[in-house]
């Protein structure tokens, strides 16, 4: 089977199964569930806003099968709501409500006090200050909708109204993580690049920190970089000192963040990653073969040129698929900054979802990482793929099948060295 | 050969001692090397023929000794070796070409880096050392689009493209299949045809007895018999040349 045809079947597949699923949801059936509503105005912002559940404290209506509606006012249960199974063939269910235990306040039912009643669509539960409006549920997509919102797992993690109303904040602040990462992962190249160096040189003067600062970088958790960082360097003098004398730095900057806290996290995700991207280079420019920097010496050429022109050229290559990892990584590292109050992605997810009571805002603050996450992965795998079929022929932009392969081994075996990525293995 | 050659000694190498550690690969290497001459090197695996031959560009630093490059001290620490090396073109076995340049770029480089040159002299000056070592229609190839034999012929031109004063050759020719080391020794030839001073280290008797001026046998890092390719070919003198050579041919 060609490649195309795999696709085409693939496709085929996909669009099956969301053929299937859609016409499931659009003919399902009325879902059992209850349909209630709190209309106690001076409760409202207590109540979550929803068509399906109460969520006031004291009172609790679940969906389906034994369906309970508790109240704390006085004593526990003070009514049931139970679903009397069908009769007969095609019978629709039915409901009723049984009140129990110690009550002070009757259960009025349609302006009635009941003790025990049959439940139809449109009739209206009085329990206490709460009125609960008991309804047959919508069907097709409607009642598919409300079934999922009623439903605790979906609701919780992937409720569309939460994330309708968190989706334009978390996007306010998407921009901020990724300013964060292009700006730490900049500065750490450089900063990597010298470190490399530094490990790579003769004297162990240069060796004997760079090692001494990779290994410490490597072996705590950025976690606590972040909290030393962002805790610490105010603490200092030197820092007071200059946020003092350039006031621009208290002052909000772009999106809306703080400067100093731009500041600090730019230090400690380049400081961080270029720890990891000293390994990542050094490894790579080992990996290029010694005949290399001889064949440019022995033209004449000085160390920095011979670098510059044909060292580092060939270890980007080589480690380009592992820099970008190393990226996504990095773009994902800056969730941590929540911890310590600058409102990126997730910060802003946790507190739209401790004022909504909900954990869908973190699953739409997921789905930003990944717009970003799964294309590049895609591309550095695809990347990969291209690179390694390249090294049996090195090639560049003019390969073509009709050019002779290189023929003797001696020359292709160090160049199919697989590339080192253990140098910039994280976590 | 003959025509070109004269008595103006290119490379002079007095005494010459290279030791790693406690192995001593080369033990006292005396060797003039004059203007047109082709010396080739012949000796037994582990001779120290690639050592000497790296010890003249100073891609090995000498333990002892001295090398001279016309009126250079190639080993004195106050030399500048950059510029040394810009007048000696040296190929390596394993071609050692930049991967990521095309032939052209190959040549370019060095020229534009070290000699300064214009962009379009350098460009120039590939394309005719290219067409040279007769690989005019390959000039925007990458190495890995090459045989082996044609990026051992990149190499070359690279090399020539410094207007070398001498050429070091090191086993060009041994990481060639059979068929396409005949090219690569054809573009030697023509070299030493056209004046060039070269050592060359190899294994191929036809090209040394061919083409060599004069012939160097080295064992255990001293030269053990010199003379010209018909001295040493056909009359050997000492017992080790003999063996060898009994080997060979
Ligand atoms: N960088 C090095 N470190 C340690 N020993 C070395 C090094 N380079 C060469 N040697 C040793 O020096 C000796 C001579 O090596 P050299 O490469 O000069 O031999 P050669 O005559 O060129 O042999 P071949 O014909 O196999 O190429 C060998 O024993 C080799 O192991
Ligand atoms: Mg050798």
């Amino acid at each position: 089977m060609t490649r195309r045809q795999r696709q085409m079947l693939g496709l085929a597949i996909v669009v099956l199964a969301i053929g299937i699923l859609a016409w499931q949801l659009l003919t399902m059936q009325r879902p059992d569930r209850v349909f209630s509503r709190n209309t106690q105005a001076t409760r409202a912002a207590e109540v979550r806003e929803s068509v399906y559940r109460l969520t006031v404290p004291e009172v609790t209506i679940g969906r389906l099968g034994d369906v309970r509606i508790v109240s704390n006012i006085e004593s526990d249960v003070v009514a049931t709501l139970e679903e009397v199974p069908a009769e007969g063939e095609g019978g629709s269910k039915t409901w009723r409500v049984a009140v129990s235990g110690e009550t002070t306040q009757p259960v009025y039912l349609n302006g009635n006090v009941v003790v025990e009643s049959p439940l139809i669509d449109g009739d209206i539960l009085v329990i206490g200050d709460y009125e609960v409006r008991f309804a047959d549920g919508p069907e097709g997509f409607a009642g598919f909708y409300d079934w999922w919102e009623s439903s605790t797992v979906t609701h919780q993690f992937l409720s569309p109204e939460v994330a309708r109303d968190s989706f334009p904040i978390i996007a306010k602040a998407f921009p901020v993580s990724v300013l964060i990462v292009l700006v730490s992962f900049g500065m750490a190249i450089p900063l990597g690049l010298m470190l490399s160096f530094m490990k790579m040189a003769k004297t162990r003067w240069a060796r004997w920190p760079a090692t001494m600062y990779v290994d410490v970088i490597r072996g705590t958790p950025l976690f606590l970089q972040i909290l030393l960082v962002f805790f610490g360097l105010p603490l200092l003098p030197a820092y007071k000192a200059m946020t003092q004398s350039l006031p621009w730095l208290n002052q909000a900057g772009l999106f809306g963040i703080t400067n100093t806290l731009y500041l600090r996290a730019f230090l400690v995700l380049s400081l961080n990653s270029a720890a990891y991207m000293c390994e990542i280079l050094r490894a790579g420019i080992q990996s290029i073969p010694r005949g290399q920097m001889e064949a440019a010496r022995s033209l004449g050429m000085t160390v920095p040129q011979s670098m510059a022109f044909v060292i580092i050229p060939q270890t980007i290559r080589r480690i380009l698929p592992t820099m970008m990892s190393e990226f996504i990584l990095l773009f994902k590292d800056t969730a941590l900054l929540a911890a310590v109050g600058l409102a990126e992605m997730a910060l802003k997810a946790k507190e739209i979802s401790a004022a909504k009571f909900n954990t869908t805002p973190y699953v739409v603050a997921a789905a930003f990482y990944l717009v970003v996450t799964i294309p590049l992965g895609r591309f550095v795998a695809n990347l990969e793929h291209r690179l390694a079929e390249a090294e049996g022929g090195g090639g560049g932009a003019k390969r073509d099948s009709l050019v002779p392969e290189p023929i003797d081994s001696e020359h292709v075996t160090p160049r199919s060295n697989p590339i080192p990525t253990s140098g910039g293995d994280r976590r | 050969m003959s025509e070109a050659q004269n008595n103006e000694p290119v490379v002079r190498i007095k005494n010459l001692q290279k030791r790693f550690g406690d192995l001593e690969v080369l033990q006292g290497v005396d060797m003039d090397v004059t203007k047109g001459e082709v010396v080739v090197i012949l000796g037994p695996s582990g001779s120290g023929k690639s050592t000497l031959l790296r010890c003249v560009n100073r891609l090995e630093e000498p333990t002892g000794g001295e090398i001279w490059f016309e009126d250079i001290m190639v080993n004195d620490p106050k030399t500048n070796i950059n510029k040394v090396r810009e007048h000696i073109g040296m190929v390596f076995q394993s071609f050692n070409l930049f991967p990521h340049l095309t032939a052209k770029g190959n040549v370019m480089l060095a020229q534009r880096k070290v000699l300064n040159r214009s962009k379009e002299e350098a460009d120039r000056i590939a394309v005719e050392q290219l067409t040279r070592v007769d690989l005019g229609d390959r000039v925007d190839y990458y190495p890995s689009q090459l045989s082996g034999g044609q990026q051992q012929r990149v190499a070359i031109a690279r090399a020539l493209a410094m207007d070398p004063h001498v050429m070091l050759f090191d086993e060009v020719t041994s990481a060639l299949d059979p068929e396409l080391v005949r090219g690569v020794l054809d573009v030697m030839k023509e070299l030493a045809l056209a004046g060039m001073t070269m050592l060359v280290v190899t294994h191929e008797m036809g090209f040394a007895r061919d083409v060599g001026s004069r012939v160097v046998f080295m064992d255990g890092g001293v030269i053990v018999e010199e003379g010209s390719p018909s001295e040493v070919f056909d009359n050997p003198q000492n017992d080790r040349t003999k063996d060898f050579l009994g080997h060979i041919i």
